[in-house]
């Protein structure tokens, strides 16, 4: 009530003519409806296109890349699927992502309920800080754990790539987990608490049961940041046991092998499987909290 | 057994009441990871920015020659001007495009709707690396806007457009398009319908509703759609150095080049520091920026 009377002084006070005659109006409306209309669009299609034109590109015939494709076929896919480098580079990549994801869990599921439950002091304060790497670029991380690595005089190894990706990835499980444990029912707990249940029942038998989906949507969001990564393992990954992004980014930038589209297409489809398959189980957490 | 049983119970009665208490023990080792995995990284990579370094390793005391060397540097200055510039532009190019997505998405219902937000999440699907991929195939010599071009005899040669300033911004404007539309899409929500029902009742043009109803009282949303956007672009690194081409220059690409094949990791230390540095204060003027044209656009109300 109170904006449609401000809307109202700025509306007709601010027309030094009075309102313009109706039939002006309604062209200058259909004008910029046009305009606001066009724009949109051509964002719409500029976000869809590059994802489709992929897809695409992957069935084409030519071993060059281009488009329109030439013809329709499997070749690349085939290729894909004999190129033992990228494959070892995929492997690579899940059992880092994999490994990141479990000790993500592990460290944020009993944060996350010490987050809801508890009192203490700084606790706004170390709930920021645990945050920090979501704002931090990650080539600066990449570049900071890189220097740290070799000051303390640690080789690189897939290992320190694994707790590289769980600095990076740990504030979104933490975050989605939280999340589900604010909604939590604290009644049922304390009706436990009440009846002797130790805090290690508490938390097997009500906190985790309930949190599931929640966990599920934060390691799906995890595993999807930590496979896609490039800036962290950039500096991070060991000779000889590159990731799938770090295999990529080289395979682009010294020649650009049309198999990559094929590998393209797969991630799609493979992402476009995680994203439903976590919504599933997840249900509207995981849209809630992101 | 009993005191945890104590101490939770008054957290459970008392969940406001505020007083001393030390960090509760699951809470223990996800700090300790972050102090060392991110902590003591950053403060080595700070020092490696003010100590004496040669190559990958400490030679001396602290001295600020690098950071000395840096600033001095017209071209590192370049550097930061071309890339403050381009972030700045992406920014301004989400936010023209991403008001109408947003405007247009709470506009329509059902299925449009459905399929307006499956577009704009659409690219989350795909990481950097792909969709510079993509854009290749799109901009590239043997490319979809090429072919557009020749075949409909715009132009007789294909005309490059890869590997430029201009193909950096296309791909970072639609990398972080998304993160513009998303927190635009909650504050238009939020404007109540009333408002512009009103204001159109008034008399007033859409042109007028948009930019004197809408805009103003979406200037928090945008603000973070705002801060999001230039401090991605201001850091990206996948696009710049795949779209970019070899002669293409970024802070981030500086960066990466005096780690990798330059081995000056002072230098490189130095830059990132200045990266961070700089990104920080831009936001933070951001938002005061913001915070004055809210107050503005509350008196213009």
């Amino acid at each position: 009530m109170v904006q449609a009377d401000q809307l109202e002084r700025g509306a007709v006070g601010g027309a030094p003519g009075g309102v313009p005659p109706a039939p002006r109006t309604r062209a200058a409306d259909a004008g910029w409806r046009i305009i606001l209309h066009g724009v949109a669009a051509i964002g719409l299609i500029m976000l869809v296109v590059p994802t489709l034109i992929i897809i695409i590109t992957s069935f084409d015939t030519r071993n060059f890349i281009g488009f329109p494709p030439a013809g329709f076929a499997l070749e690349r896919f085939d290729r894909l699927v004999h190129d033992q480098a990228i494959i070892d580079a995929a492997v690579t990549s899940l059992s880092v992502a994999v490994a990141a994801v479990l000790l993500d869990v592990v460290l944020a599921v009993p944060a996350a309920i010490a987050f809801v439950r508890r009192e203490f002091a700084g606790k706004s304060f170390l709930l920021a800080f645990l945050q920090i790497p979501l704002m931090l670029p990650g080539i600066v991380i990449g570049i900071a754990l890189l220097i740290f690595i070799s000051t303390i005089g640690i080789d690189l190894s897939l290992g320190m790539l694994v707790l590289g990706h769980v600095v990076l990835t740990f504030p979104f499980v933490l975050r989605i987990t939280m999340s589900r444990m604010e909604r939590a029912d604290i009644a049922l707990e304390e009706a436990a608490r009440n009846l002797g249940a130790s805090r290690l029942v508490v938390f097997g038998r009500i906190q985790l049961p309930y949190l599931a989906p929640g966990i599920v949507a934060g390691a799906a969001f995890a595993f999807l940041s930590s496979f896609d990564n490039l800036t962290v393992s950039l500096f991070l990954t060991p000779v000889g046991d590159m990731t799938l992004p770090v295999h990529l980014f080289f395979l682009m930038r010294y020649d650009l092998d049309p198999v990559v589209a094929a590998v393209a297409t797969v991630q799609v489809l493979a992402t476009l499987t995680i994203i439903v398959v976590g919504l599933r189980v997840a249900g509207e957490d995981a849209i809630v909290s992101t | 057994m009993t005191a945890a049983g104590g101490a939770l119970d008054a957290s459970l009665i008392e969940p406001e009441r505020r007083r001393f208490r030390a960090i509760p023990a699951p809470l223990l080792p996800a700090t300790i990871m972050m102090i060392i995995l991110l902590v003591a990284p950053l403060a080595v990579l700070l020092s490696y920015s003010v100590l004496e370094v040669n190559g990958a390793a400490v030679e001396g005391g602290i001295s600020f020659a690098t950071f000395g060397r840096l600033l001095s540097s017209r071209y590192f200055w370049f550097l930061f001007g071309r890339t403050f510039a381009i972030a700045l532009g992406v920014t301004l190019l989400c936010l023209v495009i991403g008001y109408p997505i947003a405007f247009l998405i709470t506009r329509v219902h059902g299925w449009l709707r459905a399929v307006i937000l499956v577009a704009v999440a659409a690219p989350l699907l795909t990481s950097g690396i792909i969709r510079a991929f993509a854009w290749i195939v799109i901009l590239g010599k043997q490319g979809l806007v090429n072919f557009a071009l020749t075949s409909t005899g715009l132009v007789d040669e294909p005309v490059s457009l890869l590997f430029q300033v201009r193909s950096v911004v296309i791909g970072m404007t639609q990398l972080l398009l998304p993160f513009m539309v998303i927190p635009l899409i909650s504050a238009i929500q939020d404007v109540p319908a009333e408002t512009t029902h009103a204001a159109r009742n008034l008399g007033a043009s859409e042109f007028r509703i948009f930019w004197r109803v809408l805009i103003p009282q979406t200037v928090p949303g945008a603000a973070a759609g705002i801060t999001l956007v230039f401090a991605l672009g201001y850091s990206e690194f996948t696009l710049a150095m795949l779209l970019g081409g070899g002669s293409f220059n970024y802070l981030s690409i500086y960066i990466y080049d005096s780690m990798t094949s330059l081995l000056d990791w002072g230098r490189g230390a130095a830059a990132a520091a200045l990266l961070l540095a700089s990104s920080l204060l831009t936001v933070v003027i951001l938002n005061l920026v913001v915070r004055r044209l809210t107050r503005w656009s509350r008196q213009i109300n």
